[in-house]
């Protein structure tokens, strides 16, 4: 085939272009977002660094913007609790969020910008096939951005704006997260790992980082510094080079199993939770700062909001300092050097310390759906202490004994009150604040989970939570005794007692005292068959040889009983503690019943298996 | 009664279906059967001790049931010891009402009655707490058959709680005080709830016509055909055939043609 002129021509100079191209890059297509971008260059994230010296990020001052229950959007300014503006907005799709000096929502399909300062339209966009995902900026500058799809499919658009202009709107193949804006540069994380800064006159990117072991899918300021991260947060400096989090000024809250599993925010490379969603009534919050060249939370603390519980944690280890009951939602929370601020449903405005103090700063008078609030410092002083909540109690510092007691007995009662919440919506809270019981060493924790073991009336998860850890305890003993005393009783109108997790609580304790009362419980029909390997396991680790007769009666007695699967694993459990307990004795007894044609099929075979898992230690221990 | 009375029919129908080898087995054959791989031949060995009369009876079944039955077997042995009737059997009896099977309780309390171990009663009233209704109300009625009159005010107990059975068993044992406290509850149980121990009252030859006669005028009031069929039907052939009881059936005749009309 030959081509005709005109093709020759066109080919030639698409391939001079191609070449100019990449010669004139250095290699490099300066087009944003490009896979082959050069990430975590020095002299690249030097320039964004200096400009950023040179034109310092600044967080904005303090608002609270929310949606209240009629569908209006307000701002309000917390430290005088008084709104600025309210305005009624179409169908939202999410929560507001802060970006500078604007506000920007995403109702009726579309983006729309507002002044904080009177609520005045800036900007309205149609978001098409598009999700809002969020916004971030500095003063008049406002970026955002709106996204199809999450992941590889994903379709983004990033819209810089300032005021009522469009200084910049682009598409891209990529996920984008949440941006924000300093420096004249827009700070857009992508992919899950990248960051991409783009020179906002040129619309050029100019810096890009990856963190190889960290995921980003936002980027803010706070403070004077630009923070990118999603679970821990990166200060944006030279240290992000290396791309890993141990180089760099980094801080993750790393604590699992909290309720809700609250984080700073909702993953932003998934859809965003709509505007009603319970998500935004969960949030592990903290500030971070720097100190000595390392990311901090300040003050030491993590704030935990679930509904209307709020925990003030250790940044580090397991435990609690201070546990509060409000008396509605928390629908919006920002935490400052020396404390949190939050809002609850009916609007009002809260101040907590990092010592688990509260206080009521005022209230807006309007009730609240959810809310996003900038602050940057704590109120001032003459806040009134909260009326809104239950309870409120700081732990006493470390290094003076008495005090330290009566804050732990304070806690332990802070907590019970949680975990007794009769608020289904809380049971994972409630679970939580059970776990948070059983770290404390005061003896009145124990009595408190063992009440809490045996209410019938908890919700089972927050329960079996708080029979579980009951057999940590290393004290109380004697009550744990005296409810291993009780029976289940139509007459008497007493429920069954929770035998397993009693049993396995006075033998952690080896309390020999309570042998008796695990016999009764044995002898008891009412002893749930699921508690009986617990019990049983007591029985032996406290009576010792003691226990080989009952447990073999017992096993005798029931071994041609049937096939009930929980049965058959209790049975088998007594089995192995017989041979455990009397090796002689009870490998004699078991081929008995191993070998008695009444024996049940299932539990023939199993005990069969312990018998010969017990020849083969046997067999090794000589 | 009831529970001596259901025995009682049970060993007849028994007698009569066992097989006629199982009367004529020696007792080491029996105790051999008992010991069988074969449910079957373990059936027939217990159905021989029970019809054996054998003095060590009790000894060989208590044996074989603490070496562990399939549960069928087990219940069969435990009437076979209620049918045997020995306070010797006490002991394991006591044991078996907290057997994990409600229905192995309920046969233990039912046994319990029938040879009637000293404190069977402390025993059986300790099953009124039982987790299972059908424990609760046989242990109920087991209370009325073995006649301890100390237990009537945890009957009434059971009963505020809903063990309709303990009105038989307080109808059995209770004092004329009791009867008239359990015809209160006529305020607030059904008639038919409390019929079994009403009727008990009235069949009884320890409490006085008088009193018998009050009683059937105040049911009288009730007006209800269900009042009158029970007098007539229920009450009225069990009557003591005694001198002092005739007026006691006059009034019933009086009481029921009245509501007839």
């Amino acid at each position: 085939m030959r081509l005709s002129i005109e093709c020759r021509r066109a080919f030639l100079s698409l391939l001079v272009f191609g070449v100019v191209a990449i010669v004139g890059c250095g290699g490099v297509s300066n087009r944003a977002f490009s896979p082959t971008y050069p990430d975590n260059q020095s002299a690249a994230l030097a320039l964004v660094l200096d400009r950023l010296k040179a034109q310092p990020p600044s967080e904005g001052g303090s608002v609270v913007v929310g949606l209240d229950v009629d569908g209006q959007l307000f701002a309000a300014d917390p430290a005088a609790a008084t709104i600025r503006w309210k305005v009624p907005v179409g169908e939202a799709s999410a929560a507001p969020q802060i970006a500078g000096d604007q506000v920007v929502f995403s109702e009726g399909g579309e983006v729309v910008i507002r002044s904080l300062k009177d609520g005045s339209e800036r900007l309205r966009r149609r978001l098409g096939e598009m999700d809002w995902i969020g916004a971030g900026g500095q003063g008049e500058l406002v970026a955002w951005v709106a996204r199809r799809g999450d992941r590889l499919e994903a379709r983004s658009r990033l819209v810089v704006a300032r005021g009522d202009s469009i200084e910049l709107d682009m598409q891209v193949d990529r996920p984008l997260g949440i941006p924000t804006v300093a420096g004249g540069m827009v700070i857009v994380p992508w992919s899950g790992q990248n960051i991409s800064v783009i020179d906002i006159e040129k619309g050029d990117e100019i810096a890009r980082l990856r963190a190889i072991d960290g995921m980003i899918d936002r980027a803010q300021i706070l403070g004077a510094d630009v923070y990118v991260g999603q679970r821990g947060l990166y200060r944006l400096s030279a240290s992000m080079l290396a791309g890993r989090k141990a180089e760099a000024e980094y801080f993750e809250h790393r604590r699992k199993g909290l309720p809700g599993n609250a984080s700073l925010g909702p993953d932003a490379y998934r859809r965003p939770p709509p505007a009603a969603a319970a998500t935004h009534r969960i949030r592990a919050s903290w500030r971070p700062m720097v100190q000595d060249g390392a990311v901090q939370p300040a003050d030491e603390t993590v704030y935990l909001t679930f509904y209307r519980l709020v925990f003030g944690l250790p940044t580090e280890g397991e435990g609690v300092r201070w546990a509060y009951v409000h008396g509605r939602d928390i629908v919006g929370s920002a935490v400052v050097a020396g404390g949190m601020w939050a809002i609850d449903q009916e609007g009002t405005l809260l101040f907590f310390t990092p010592d688990g103090q509260v206080r009521t700063v005022g209230s807006l008078g309007t009730r609240v759906r959810v809310a996003a609030l900038r602050a940057s410092e704590a109120p001032a002083e003459e806040a009134d202490p909260s009326d809104g909540g239950e309870t409120a109690t700081p732990r006493a510092k470390r290094g003076r004994a008495n005090e330290e007691r009566d804050g732990e007995l304070a806690l332990a009662k802070a907590l019970k009150a949680v975990v007794a919440l009769p608020d289904a919506r809380l049971v994972a809270g409630r679970v939580f604040a059970a776990q948070l019981l059983a770290g404390l060493e005061v003896e009145e924790a124990t009595v408190a989970l063992l009440e809490i073991c045996g209410a019938k009336r908890m919700p089972p998860d927050v329960r079996r939570a708080t029979c579980d850890v009951l057999s940590t305890r290393t004290n109380g003993v004697e009550h744990l005794r005296k409810a291993l005393g009780n029976h289940a009783s139509f007459l008497d109108e007493v429920g069954v007692p929770p035998v397993g997790a009693l049993a396995a609580a006075v033998a952690q304790q080896r309390d020999k005292k309570s042998l008796p009362a695990l016999l009764e419980h044995l002898d008891d029909p009412a002893t749930p068959v699921t508690d009986l390997q617990e019990l049983g396991r007591a029985i032996a680790s406290i009576g010792g040889t003691k226990a080989y007769e009952p447990l073999m009666s017992f096993l005798r007695l029931y071994h041609a009983d049937g096939d009930d699967p929980a049965m058959t694993a209790a049975l088998v459990t007594f089995g192995e503690l017989v041979i455990a307990l009397k090796e002689k004795d009870g490998r004699k007894a078991l081929s008995e019943l191993v070998a008695d044609a009444h024996t049940s099929a299932a539990l023939r075979e199993k005990l069969s298996k312990v018998l010969a898992a017990s020849s083969e230690a046997a067999g090794s221990a000589k | 009664m009831r529970a001596l009375e259901w025995i009682g029919v049970g060993l007849s129908v028994w007698m009569l279906a066992a097989p006629a080898f199982a009367q004529s087995v020696s007792e080491t054959e029996a105790a051999r059967l008992l010991q069988s791989p074969k449910p079957e031949e373990v059936q027939q060995g217990i159905e021989a001790m029970g019809l054996s009369g054998s003095k060590k009876a009790v000894e060989l079944l208590s044996d074989r049931i603490r070496q562990g039955l399939p549960a069928a077997l087990l219940k069969e042995a435990v009437n076979t010891l209620g049918v045997l009737g020995e306070a010797r059997a006490g002991d394991l009896l006591t044991e078996l009402l907290r057997h994990r099977r409600a229905e192995i309780r309920v046969a233990a309390i039912e046994a319990m009655v029938s040879c009637k171990p000293p404190k069977a009663d402390r025993a059986v009233a300790e099953r009124l707490s039982d987790l299972d209704p059908r424990v609760r109300a046989a242990a109920a009625a087991a209370l009325g058959d073995l006649g301890v009159r100390s237990h009537v005010e945890l009957l009434f107990r059971a009963l505020d709680r809903g063990i309709l059975e303990a009105a038989g068993a307080i109808g059995q044992l209770g004092s004329r005080t009791d009867v008239e406290k359990l015809v209160g509850y006529l305020q607030r149980l059904p008639f038919g709830a409390l019929m079994p121990g009403i009727r008990e009252v009235l069949v009884r030859d320890d409490l006085p016509a008088d009193f018998k006669v009050l009683l059937v005028q105040r049911l009288g009031e009730l007006g209800s055909a269900e009042v009158a069929r029970f007098l007539n039907d229920e009450v009225l052939p069990a009557l003591p055939d005694d001198a002092a009881h005739g007026q006691v059936r006059w009034t019933i005749e009086n009481v029921t043609a009245r509501i007839g009309q």
